[in-house]
Formats: C-alpha cells, structure tokens, sequence
C-alpha cells in the first residue's frame, strides 16, 4: 500500500500540473457564476437554476477532468516509457495501477470540492442563507465523487490495453450508455416482450448506473436523502470501480512494457 | 559463488498487428552470470539483448523458459529487490528536480526517511549532478537524464545492476566517467549485467561477454575465451630502406604501403615478418616496429555475424 501511496502522490503532482485540468474547472467555475445572471430570465426559479447549473456543471467538467486526466497520465507513462523504471522495482502491476486510480480519484476530489465551494458560494449569495446545505446538497456532490470513481477506473482499464484516443472513445461510450441506459432500465425491465429481457438483464450488470449515483434534483428540489441510501449508492459506485480495478490490475499484470 | 542472473531456454515471441504476426525477438538463451562479475551483453540493434533485460526486470513475460535472480524467480516481485536497473534511453517525470525523482524511486525501493534524503543526496553527487539538483528534469541534457538514470539504478544499493546501453547519449567525458563507475562498483562487488553494441566498452569493463546474434547466443564466456588469441598478421614498420630492397619484400607480404616515415609491411605469416626483419637489417635499414595483430572483439563480433548471417526473424503468419 506505500508504493501504491507513493504513486498516487506522483500522479496527483503530475495532474495538479495539467493545464487541461485548470482549463474544465475554469469553465465549470464560469458556468456556475453565470448562472446568477442567466437566473434571472426566469420566474421565481432562480435558486432551482443556480443549482441545477451548478450541479451540472460540476459533474460535466469533473467527469471530463476524470476521463481525459486518466487515459492520458496512464498513456504518457506508457508512452514516455517513465514506467520503466518503475515497474523494475519491487512493486506489482497491481500497486502501479491502484496508485494511479488513487492520485487520478484524489484529483477528481479536489476538484469536486472546488465546484462544491463555488457552488455553495453562488447558491448563498442568491438566497442570503445557508439552509440549501443539508442532505441533498450533499449527497449529489457526494456521490458525484462515485461517478467520478467509476469513470477513472473504466479510463485507466481501458489505458491499460489501447491506444489513448480509443481509450477516451471507449470511456466516454460507456459512461454515457451508463446514463442513458439508467433512464430506461426501469421501462425496458417492466416492459411486456421477454425477448430483450435476457439482453437488458446482462445490460443492467454490466454496465454502470450513473443514475443511481446522480443525486443532483436533490439538490436542485432540496429534497432530503436519507444517509443510508446515499452510503449504499456510493457503495455501489466504489464496488464498481473495484470490480473496474481488478480487471485493470488482471489486464496490465499481462501487458508486456516494450 | 552463487548464480546472480541465471537464464534457462529464455524465448520471446511478440504478436505484432492485428494479423498477430510473429516476431521471434528471443530463442532458447541459456546464460549464468556468477556473482561478482561484469557481463557485458553485445549484439547489433535488434538482436533481443533488451528484450532479455526487460525480462529479466519483469517488464517484459516470456514465452518460453524460465530466469532467476539470486534464486528468486522472474517475474516475481522479490526478484527485483536486487536489482537497479537502468533502461535504455531513460525517461523520468520531467516536472520533478532530480531528488524528488531519486525519493520517488527510493519509496518504491523501500527506503524512507532521512536515510532516503541522505542516500538520494550521496548518489546524485556521485552521478555529478549535485549542482543541477535545482533544475527539474525538463530542463536535462541527455547526459545528464543518463546520469540520473545511473544515480536511481545504485539508489537502493542493489547486489545487482542491470544496465541497458550505458554509455547512450554521454560523450566522451561522460563516457569516460560511467566507464570508471561501472569499473568502480565491480571492485566493490557488485554485480553488473550489462548491454551494449559498443564492443570497446566491453573489452575495458568487463571480465565475461555474450554474444547475442538474431536472439540466439552465439557465443560465451571470459573475454580471453572469446577472443582466441591467435596472431591475425604482423604489421611490420620500417625506415631506410632502398627501393630495391623495399620491392625484394613486397613479394614477402600481404600488402605494403609507403609514408612520410618509411615503409610499412603486413604479414599474414609470422614466419614471413621474421624473414622480412633479418632481410631489412641486412640491407642496411631500420625496424621501428614490429606489432602482431590479434583479433579483437569488434572483429570477432564482424566475424561471427557474418557466418551467422540468416534471413529476417518477422515471419507472417
């Protein structure tokens, strides 16, 4: 776990440097203000808007910064050959690759508190209080971080074996049919026809709920989330990523570093 | 003495495209390196030495046979506990200063604390990159990354240094600096495997050689044993010779040539330079020196590849 720790505080100072990433929180950061003006085209909806924009943005951009950020710190090392080195002492595949997913998440992290800030910040001073910051406010940036979980986790799989354009491609593909797919899922496993059912079925498993994980109308209606739905919601997130994890851990432990 | 590196039908096959195409880059290797020796690995580019190497670090999984180091098998994660290694034109995280690479590698190698700072201090300085310990990597030469990659490989103090082209990229200071290095650490008894298609390096560093040809070892062994010994010709210079005198030798040597400082002969028997030395003392001239010849590895190496010359390895399938 120190060489993993070890890692992980590399690959955190090496994204920390990354002008892209400075670049999507820049934008987040002036989607979210710009919402205060744009707010006010609309009719006792300001606050909904504030932080519907606020919500949106921060998970858009973080999970930009988690896809493009992980394919590419795990491409360049390839690449650039600066695993050589490491890779040559005693640490596992398995280590490398964890410590990866660990300084790519913490970066996610950073960045989520950031736009969870901004957020607060534009959300207080439309409303002049403080009362927005209960259960849903913190469950949607909370479980944003487990959407963030799963999108570095399926980057750095998908690094781990091709090529970073493909990679990108791959992540992006999947997590969107993760969202798309969780707003039919309920529709298609109660429709009538049997013939899709084994289909939808293997669907479900497969691929990400990144609905399950998106607590933004909460926040937005500022309804409340009990504490143990949004643990159990997380806990999902984080196992998919594990499970995500093993199978990047199985595919580098194979690759061949030439 | 126990084995340091010990390589039993070592292969490496590579799938190459989406038409899988073979690659053959290693064949059956069969090699031991004792311990306490400097192995010097030599073969033209592409002649599986880094493929070996990268093998032997694990970066690189076999497909046929088996290596150990110090009796811990490949690619198990203890077995590289032992090892520095040093990878072909090495490439480190250019946003780092060359100490925060050296703690980096230090953390992975196990160490930590203020023993890593001062380790991390003592190498850099040995490497002679203290007065550029300010600048991060970014702003290296080349030299100056091969240096840093020197300074990482010793870091741990590892029984075991494996070396992939050294020499790459240095120039002839920097050459002369990890030459005495490598010879230094082999005094101090450290084992040092290393590649290379520069064979003079070789015959100054090292006391074992392989000879690697096509990923096949084609030959083995101390370098007295590589190098047969046998006078090749005997070059024969000398002075005061009358052009007739010079012409009657002619018909004794291989070829001749004349200079500014006289005339210089080659020999292909030795018998024949001694003929040719009584000849030129008689007609009154002067011997300025008489050199056997012997093979040295470069020519050895010239002279193997080309018996060994065989059709391309990449086979489609």
């Amino acid at each position: 776990m120190t060489r993993s720790l070890a890692i992980a505080g590399n690959t955190l100072r090496e994204a920390l440097r990354e002008r892209l990433l400075y670049n999507l929180v820049f934008f987040a950061v002036a989607v979210t203000v710009a919402s205060l003006t744009v707010s006010q085209l609309t009719l006792g909806e300001q606050f909904r808007i504030i932080a519907d924009v606020a919500a949106s943005s921060t998970q858009l951009f973080g999970l930009l910064i988690s896809v493009f950020l992980g394919v590419s710190l795990v491409a360049r090392d390839l690449d650039r050959r600066t695993c050589y080195a490491l890779l040559a002492r005693p640490v596992s595949r398995t280590e490398f690759v964890v410590g990866k997913f660990l300084g790519l998440l913490a970066t996610a992290g950073l960045n989520l508190l950031v736009m969870a800030a901004v957020s607060a910040l534009a959300l207080l001073s439309y409303r002049g209080d403080a009362s927005f910051l209960g259960s849903g406010y913190f469950a949607a940036f909370g479980l944003m971080l487990a959407q963030f979980a799963v999108a570095v986790a399926l980057a750095v799989l998908f690094a781990s074996f091709t090529t970073s354009t493909l990679a990108t491609i791959f992540t992006l593909s999947v997590l969107v049919s993760g969202f798309l797919f969780s707003e039919v899922r309920e529709f298609w496993l109660s429709a009538r026809q049997t013939e899709m059912k084994q289909f939808v079925r293997v669907l479900d498993v497969l691929l990400p709920n990144m609905g399950l994980l998106d607590a933004k109308e909460a926040l937005t209606y500022g309804d409340p989330v009990a504490l143990g739905s949004t643990l159990l919601r997380a806990a999902y997130g984080l196992g998919y990523a594990a499970v995500l994890m093993t199978l990047s851990a199985a595919v580098f432990s194979r690759k061949d570093i030439r | 003495m126990r084995d340091a590196v010990h390589i039993e039908g070592l292969g490496k096959t590579y799938r190459l495209g989406l038409r899988l195409r073979k690659l053959v880059a290693l064949e059956a290797l069969d090699l031991t390196v004792s311990e306490g020796s400097v192995f010097g690995f030599v073969g033209p580019n592409g002649a599986g030495k880094s493929t070996t190497i990268k093998i032997l670090v694990g970066l690189v999984k076999p497909t046929t046979g088996r290596a150990t180091i110090f009796g811990e098998t490949v690619p198990e994660t203890q077995s590289r506990r032992a090892v520095g290694y040093l990878p072909e034109n090495p490439s480190f995280y250019d946003f780092l200063r060359p100490l925060e690479v050296l703690s980096l590698m230090g953390h992975l190698s196990g160490l930590k604390g203020p023993s890593l700072r001062r380790r991390c201090e003592e190498v850099l300085s040995l490497v002679g990159l203290s007065q550029a310990a300010d600048l991060t990597v970014r702003k290296f030469s080349k030299g100056m990354v091969q240096r840093l990659g020197l300074a990482q490989a010793v870091l741990h103090d590892p029984p075991l240094l494996i070396l992939d082209e050294p020499m790459s990229g240095l120039d002839p200071i920097g050459r002369a600096e990890v030459r005495d290095l490598i010879l230094d650490l082999g005094r101090r008894g450290k084992t040092i495997f290393f590649s290379t298609h520069i064979l003079a390096d070789v015959e100054s560093i090292c006391d074992r050689a392989g000879m690697l040809l096509h990923g096949r070892l084609v030959r083995h062994g101390t370098l007295s044993q590589l190098l047969d010994g046998s006078i090749r010709s005997v070059e024969l210079l000398c002075t005061g010779l009358s052009e007739t005198a010079a012409t009657a030798l002619r018909q004794l040597a291989e070829s001749f040539a004349q200079g500014p400082d006289g005339w210089a002969f080659s020999f292909k028997d030795p018998a024949a330079a001694n003929e040719a030395v009584a000849r030129v003392v008689a007609a009154g001239g002067r011997v300025a020196s008489l050199v056997p010849q012997r093979e040295n590895l470069e020519q050895s190496f010239v002279r193997l590849a080309r018996e060994e010359e065989k059709p391309p390895r990449a086979v489609a399938v």
